[in-house]
C-alpha cells in the first residue's frame, strides 16, 4: 500500500482500534446488556411485529445483528466496522463535495467520533449506527448518480427507503435537501428538490392516513427519537444535526482561504477530535455497571460458583452484585454457611431487592430459587409484555410453565426458543420434558423448584419478609425459603428471632447448624446466659473456640473500633460477629419485625 | 437415479389412483384402512356450522409425506385437494360451493401416504352445515392474557365469512391506553360505546353519526363505569361502576385472582347526558355487576353477591343471578328478584346473556368470585326464563369457559375457552337451537390452521356484529384529541 492509501486510511484503521478495544476491554458489558434486551426469533410472527412501523426493518436488522453479542469479541467487532464503513463512507462524500480537499476530512470523522462516543452508553443500539450507515449510503448514490433517470427512481424510491429506515430516511432526506440547496444551481437540480419533497410528503401523509396505525411521533420518530430501547441522547441528536449539516460544513470549509496549511490544520483538528474523543470515552467507563454485568452473565449462565469466588475476592458495594451473590449461595446451598464472607452492606434489600418491580428481570431469579415460581412466571410474563421475548424471561416462563404442568403452553414458548441461534441447545434440553413429562420431577433444576413450591395456596404480598414467611408455612420442607428468612434475619441483626426459629431446623433435616446461624446463637446465648432450644442439634465446638478468640482480639482494643477492625484477620471479619458488631446498612429497609427486639 | 424414478413411478401412481378415484370413492387395493378417524387440528368433527363461514382450514396430525383429501358434500359437490405438509387449505370458491345451495353435510376423507409409500386411509368425518347464518362479524379485543402491563391491545373485527381483519381500535393510537369493554347497541352495530382507561380514557359512543369522548364518572361515584349493557332501545346504557383488585395465587395450578371490593348499578342516557344510581333500599348490602337487558327491555339482569367487608375470604363471595323490572318511559327500576340462587349451591354467576328471542339466558357458574376467565371449573350454563330450569351447556371442557355472547338471529353462541392451552381464550361457535339441539363447537377457523399453536395472545370478550362499524381507529384518534364531554349526576 502506497503512502498516501496508508495515510488516507489511518484515521479509519485508529478508528476501529479505538473503538474496538474500547467495547472489548472496557465496555463489553454492553453486549451482554443489549443481548439480553432483545431475542431474534427466527419465524414469520416476528418479522410481521416489524412491518407496523417505518424504521421496523431496520430495528429488525439491529436485532439479527444484536444475537451475535453472545461474543464480545464479534460485538466489538461488528459495532467498530460499522463506524469505520461510516467514517469512509463520510469521506467519500467530503471528498466528492470538496475534491479531496484535506481541511474537509476532520468533518466527515466528526459523525463516527460522536457515534463512538454514543455506543459507550449501554441504552444505545446499533441500529442507530446502521441507520447513519444506511442514510450515508444512500446521500453518496445520489451524490454519483450522474444520468436522470436514476436520480428519478431514486426519488421514487423514497417510500421504501422511509418503511425501512424510518426517522434516517428523513435525515437523509435532509441531508440531500441541503446539499440541492447548496450545490444544486441548475433547473434540473431544482426540479428534483422539489420533485424530492413532493414525493417525501405523500409518502409521509400515507403511511400516517393509510398504511400505518401510528401515532404521528411515530411516523417520524423513529426509531431514532422513540425507539424500544429508550429515548435518544443530547449527544445522539447532536450527531444527527452534524450529519444533517455535512453539505453546508463542507460548504463553509472549502471557502477560499482554507487551502492555506490545510493539511496541518486536518491533522491537529483531526489529533485534537481524536484527544477528545478518548478522554470522554475513558470517562464514560463505568466500572460498576461493568461489574454487574460480569456478574449477571455468569449468573445466567448458571457459573454460581464463579460469583462466589469473585465476590469474596473482590468484594462489591453494589446491592445488585451482592443479590447475585446471595442468590449463588442460596442455590448452592450456602447461603447461610457464607454469606458474611462477601460484603453484606445493604442489608435485607440485597436479597430479593425488595421484590422492587422495576428490577424485575432480577427478582424473578430470586422468586424461582426460593420456590415462588408462579410469582416468577408472573413477573416473566409481564417482561415480555413490555419487552417482547428475552432470552432469560423466556426460559423463565418455559421453566415455570413445565414445572407447574402447563405443558401446552410451554411448548409454545420452547417453539420460539427452538427458532433463535443462541439457545437453541437450551430448547432442546428442555423440550426433552415434553416428550416425557416425568423428567420434570427427576430434573435436577426444576424436580427441586417443584419440591419447593408451596403446598397451600396463597397470594403474594408486597412484603417480601410476608412471602417468605408464608412459604416457609405452607412448606416447611423449603430449607431456601428458611435459609432465606434467616438470612435476612442476620442482616437486621435480630438474634432473638434467628434463635426463636432455630427450634424447627431439626424437623426441617438438618443435620449441622449453618455457619452463620450458629455464629448468631452463639452470639445469642453469650446474651442471654443460655442455648435457646435447638431440639437435639448441637452447635460445633469449633464455632465456640472462634468465638472465644474473636472476643479474645476484640477485647484486647479495649474498645478502640478502628483499631479492632484494622487488626482482625480476614477469618475474623467473614463472620456474623464482626456484622453485628461493625456492620452497618445503607440505605432504607423495612424489619421483619419491631425494632425493639433487636439487641442493636 | 433409481430413487428418482420410484418417486416418480409412485407420484403417477398417485395421480393415476386419485385421478380413476373421482367422486365414487376410492377403490385402491393397497389402501390400508386405519379403522379410525384422523387426528386433525382443530378439531372439526362432527361440528355444526353456519354456511356463511369462512373456510374450515385444518391440520392432519398424522404421519405422511402426503395427504390426500377428498370433500363431498350434500349438494353434490365433491372435489379433492392435496397437501404435502398436513395443513389443508380449503379455497375459498371451493367453500362456498361445498357450503352453499342448501347443502347440510360435509364428509371429509383423507388418505395419507406414509414413509414407506403405504396407503392408509381414515375413517371420514363429517360437519354439518345449518342454514342459519351467523354474523359475518366477530368484534373481540385481542391482547396477551395478563396480568398489570400491556403494551398493544386492539379491538378486532374479524369477517366470520373470510379471513379479512379489521383493526377497530389500535391503542398505539391513543397513546398505548388500554382498551376495555366493547358493546355494541343491540346488535347494531352503527351505536356502540367502547371504555378506554388511560390518557385518552373515557367511554367512547357512537350515536349513529359521530364518535365522541366522554367521562361517565362523577364525583358522586365510588368507582368508575366498567361493564355496559345497552338497552335495546338505544335510549339507555346500563352500567357497573367497579372497584376491583388483583392478586396472584402461589400454588400450582392457579393464577390470579380479580375480585370486586365495591360494585353498584348505574343508568346513563346518552342522548341527555345524565348518569344515575340503580338502586333499592338494600343496594348497599350488595355488590351488584354485569348488567344485562332483556331484549323486551323490559328488565335488567345481573349478579349479585353480598358486599364483603374488611378480612373477607375470597373464596366466600357468591354471586347470585337477579333482575329488575323497568319501565323504559320513566327510567325508574321495581325491586330486586333473584332468579337462580348459585350461592345456595355454592357457586358463583357471572356474564348473564339473553337470546335475542328473550327464552333462553347463557350464564357462567364458577366455584366462586366474579371473574371466570381464570377459574379452571367456569363452565357455560343454559336458564330457561320460561320455566327456570337450569342445566349445563354441552360446549364445556376441563378448561375456562368464560364470555359469551349471543347471534343476532339467536342460533349461534361464542364463547371464549381456554380448551386449548389453559392459558390463552380462544373464540368458540356452537350451534343452538334448543336446549336438546345443539351443535358441537368448533374454534375460529384460520387461514393458518396451526395459527392458535404459535400465538400468544388471547381473543377477549367475543360479540357478532351484524355489520361493519362506521367508525374506524383513526376515528378514535381524532375523538381523543377534543376534550371530554363530561356526564352529569341526577339521583332518581
Amino acid at each position: 500500500m502506497d503512502r498516501k492509501m496508508t495515510r488516507k486510511n489511518l484515521p479509519v484503521l485508529i478508528l476501529f482500534i479505538t473503538s474496538f478495544a474500547y467495547l472489548y476491554w472496557f465496555a463489553a458489558g454492553i453486549f451482554f446488556y443489549q443481548e439480553q434486551k432483545s431475542l431474534f426469533i427466527f419465524s414469520y410472527e416476528y418479522l410481521a411485529k416489524h412491518l407496523v412501523k417505518p424504521g421496523g426493518l431496520l430495528k429488525y436488522l439491529a436485532g439479527f445483528l444484536t444475537q451475535g453479542y453472545l461474543s464480545d469479541l464479534y460485538g466489538a467487532f461488528i459495532n467498530s466496522l460499522i463506524i469505520a464503513l461510516l467514517a469512509i463512507l463520510l469521506r467519500s462524500v467530503a471528498e466528492r463535495l470538496s475534491g479531496s480537499r484535506s481541511f474537509t476530512m476532520p468533518l466527515a470523522f466528526l459523525i463516527p467520533l460522536g457515534l463512538m462516543i454514543c455506543q459507550s452508553n449501554y441504552h444505545f443500539n446499533i441500529l442507530h449506527s446502521l441507520g447513519f450507515l444506511l442514510a450515508a449510503v444512500l446521500f453518496l448514490i445520489s451524490l454519483n448518480l450522474t444520468r436522470k433517470t436514476f436520480h428519478v427512481i431514486l426519488i421514487f424510491l423514497f417510500p421504501v427507503f422511509y418503511f425501512m429506515m424510518g426517522t434516517y430516511s428523513l435525515i437523509y432526506l435532509c441531508t440531500y435537501l441541503i446539499h440541492s440547496i447548496l450545490y444544486q444551481n441548475n433547473r434540473y437540480g431544482r426540479i428534483f428538490t422539489l420533485l424530492q419533497i413532493f414525493i417525501s410528503i405523500v409518502t409521509l401523509v400515507l403511511f400516517y392516513k393509510l398504511f400505518l396505525y401510528q401515532p404521528f411521533s411515530v411516523i417520524t420518530g423513529y426509531p431514532l427519537i422513540s425507539n424500544e430501547y429508550g429515548r435518544a441522547n443530547g449527544l445522539l441528536y447532536g450527531v444527527t444535526v452534524l450529519f444533517v449539516l455535512l453539505p453546508g460544513l463542507i460548504k463553509i470549509s472549502d471557502l477560499p482561504g482554507s487551502e492555506k496549511h490545510a493539511t496541518a490544520k486536518s491533522t491537529v483538528i483531526a489529533a485534537c477530535l481524536y484527544g477528545i474523543s478518548i478522554i470522554v470515552l475513558v470517562r464514560q467507563y463505568d466500572p460498576v455497571f461493568e461489574g454487574i454485568m460480569r456478574t449477571e452473565k455468569r449468573y445466567c449462565s448458571g457459573k454460581f460458583d464463579e460469583i462466589i469466588v469473585h465476590h469474596e475476592k473482590y468484594p462489591s458495594s453494589n446491592i445488585i452484585e451482592q443479590f447475585y451473590y446471595n442468590l449463588s449461595l442460596s442455590e448452592k446451598g450456602k447461603l447461610c454457611d457464607r454469606m458474611f464472607f462477601g460484603c453484606q452492606d445493604t442489608g435485607p434489600m440485597s436479597l430479593s431487592l425488595g421484590g422492587n418491580r422495576e428490577q424485575a428481570s432480577r427478582t424473578m431469579h430470586y422468586y424461582y430459587a426460593v420456590g415462588l415460581v408462579n410469582e416468577a412466571r408472573h413477573l416473566a410474563f409481564e417482561l415480555m409484555v413490555i419487552n417482547g421475548y428475552t432470552p432469560e424471561n423466556l426460559k423463565m416462563l418455559i421453566k415455570t410453565e413445565l414445572i407447574n404442568g402447563n405443558f401446552r403452553v410451554a411448548e409454545r414458548y420452547l417453539n420460539i426458543l427452538k427458532k433463535t441461534l443462541g439457545y437453541r441447545s437450551e430448547a432442546g434440553r428442555l423440550g426433552k420434558m415434553l416428550e416425557n413429562t416425568e423428567l420434570v420431577n427427576t430434573d435436577d433444576e426444576l424436580g427441586e423448584k417443584r419440591k419447593l413450591m408451596p403446598k397451600d395456596d396463597f397470594f403474594i404480598h408486597t412484603e417480601d419478609a410476608m412471602n417468605i414467611d408464608l412459604l416457609v408455612r405452607s412448606n416447611p420442607a423449603n430449607r431456601k425459603a428458611f435459609e432465606y428468612k434467616m438470612a435476612r434475619l442476620l442482616l437486621e441483626k435480630d438474634i432473638l428471632e434467628i434463635a426463636e426459629e432455630s427450634v424447627k431446623m431439626a424437623d426441617m433435616g438438618y443435620t449441622t447448624i449453618p455457619r452463620h446461624i450458629e455464629e448468631a446463637i452463639v452470639a445469642f446465648a453469650s446474651y442471654k446466659k443460655a442455648l435457646p432450644d435447638l431440639a437435639g442439634l448441637v452447635l460445633s465446638a469449633g464455632t465456640n473456640a472462634r468465638f472465644l478468640n474473636y472476643v479474645r482480639s476484640v477485647n484486647s482494643f479495649a474498645g478502640d473500633r478502628a483499631a479492632i477492625k484494622k487488626s482482625l484477620n480476614r477469618a475474623e471479619k467473614d463472620t456474623f460477629w464482626y456484622y453485628l458488631q461493625f456492620g452497618q446498612i445503607r440505605g432504607d429497609f423495612t424489619r421483619s419485625r419491631p425494632v425493639d427486639r433487636n439487641v442493636y | 437415479m433409481i430413487k428418482l424414478n420410484l418417486s416418480v413411478i409412485g407420484s403417477v401412481i398417485f395421480a393415476t389412483a386419485t385421478f380413476i378415484a373421482g367422486c365414487n370413492g376410492i377403490d385402491i387395493r393397497d389402501i390400508q384402512p386405519a379403522n379410525r378417524q384422523p387426528a386433525i387440528e382443530p378439531d372439526y368433527s362432527g361440528i355444526t356450522i353456519p354456511y356463511n363461514i369462512a373456510p374450515m382450514n385444518f391440520r392432519i396430525g398424522e404421519e405422511g409425506k402426503k395427504f390426500l383429501v377428498r370433500i363431498s358434500s350434500s349438494n353434490g359437490i365433491c372435489n379433492k385437494i392435496r397437501s404435502s405438509d398436513g395443513n389443508v387449505i380449503f379455497p375459498l370458491k371451493l367453500w362456498r360451493a361445498l357450503t352453499g345451495n342448501n347443502a347440510d353435510s360435509i364428509e371429509i376423507e383423507i388418505i395419507a401416504v406414509n414413509k414407506d409409500k403405504k396407503y392408509i386411509k381414515y375413517s371420514p368425518f363429517s360437519m354439518k352445515i345449518s342454514g342459519d347464518s351467523v354474523d359475518p362479524w366477530l368484534c373481540y379485543r385481542f391482547l396477551y392474557p395478563g396480568y398489570e402491563t400491556w403494551v398493544e391491545m386492539q379491538l378486532i373485527l374479524r369477517s366470520t365469512e373470510t379471513f379479512k381483519e379489521k383493526y377497530f381500535i389500535e391503542n398505539q393510537l391513543l397513546e398505548r391506553n388500554c382498551i376495555n369493554c366493547h358493546s355494541f347497541n343491540s346488535k347494531k352495530a352503527e351505536r356502540f360505546l367502547v371504555q378506554v382507561r388511560g390518557s385518552k380514557g373515557g367511554t367512547y359512543f357512537h350515536d349513529g353519526m359521530d364518535l365522541t369522548r366522554r367521562i361517565l364518572r362523577t364525583d358522586n361515584m365510588k368507582a368508575n363505569v366498567v361493564y355496559p349493557s345497552w338497552h335495546p332501545s338505544g335510549k339507555y346504557v346500563a352500567f357497573s361502576s367497579n372497584r376491583t383488585i388483583q392478586s396472584f395465587h402461589m400454588k400450582a395450578g392457579k393464577n390470579i385472582e380479580v375480585m370486586d371490593l365495591f360494585s353498584s348499578l348505574l343508568l346513563y342516557d346518552p342522548d341527555q347526558n345524565l348518569i344515575s344510581p340503580v338502586s333499592d333500599r338494600d343496594t348497599a348490602n350488595y355488590m351488584e355487576t354485569y348488567p344485562c337487558w332483556a331484549p323486551d327491555g323490559k328488565y335488567l339482569y345481573y349478579c349479585r353477591a353480598e358486599q364483603v367487608m374488611e378480612g373477607f375470604d375470597y373464596r366466600k363471595i357468591k354471586y347470585d343471578l337477579a333482575r329488575k323490572r323497568f319501565d323504559s318511559d320513566t327510567g325508574e327500576f321495581g325491586p330486586a328478584e333473584v332468579i337462580f340462587s348459585a350461592s345456595e349451591i355454592n357457586k358463583s354467576v357471572s356474564f348473564p346473556s339473553i337470546s335475542p328471542d328473550g327464552r333462553y339466558l347463557v350464564l357462567t357458574l364458577h366455584d366462586y368470585g366474579t371473574f371466570s376467565i381464570w377459574h379452571r371449573e367456569a363452565d357455560l350454563y343454559l336458564l330457561d326464563l320460561q320455566n327456570m330450569d337450569i342445566k349445563k351447556l354441552p360446549f364445556n371442557s376441563n378448561e375456562t369457559e368464560s364470555y359469551h355472547s349471543w347471534s343476532s338471529n339467536g342460533r349461534w353462541i361464542v364463547f371464549s375457552s381456554k380448551r386449548l392451552d389453559g392459558l390463552t381464550a380462544r373464540p368458540f361457535i356452537a350451534f343452538f337451537e334448543s336446549p336438546g339441539k345443539t351443535g358441537k363447537p368448533f374454534v375460529l377457523p384460520q387461514k393458518d390452521p396451526t395459527l392458535y399453536r404459535r400465538l400468544d395472545k388471547t381473543f377477549n370478550r367475543p360479540e357478532f356484529v351484524p355489520a361493519l362499524p362506521a367508525s374506524e381507529a383513526r376515528d378514535f384518534m381524532k375523538a381523543s384529541a377534543k376534550p371530554p364531554l363530561k356526564a352529569r349526576w341526577i339521583e332518581k
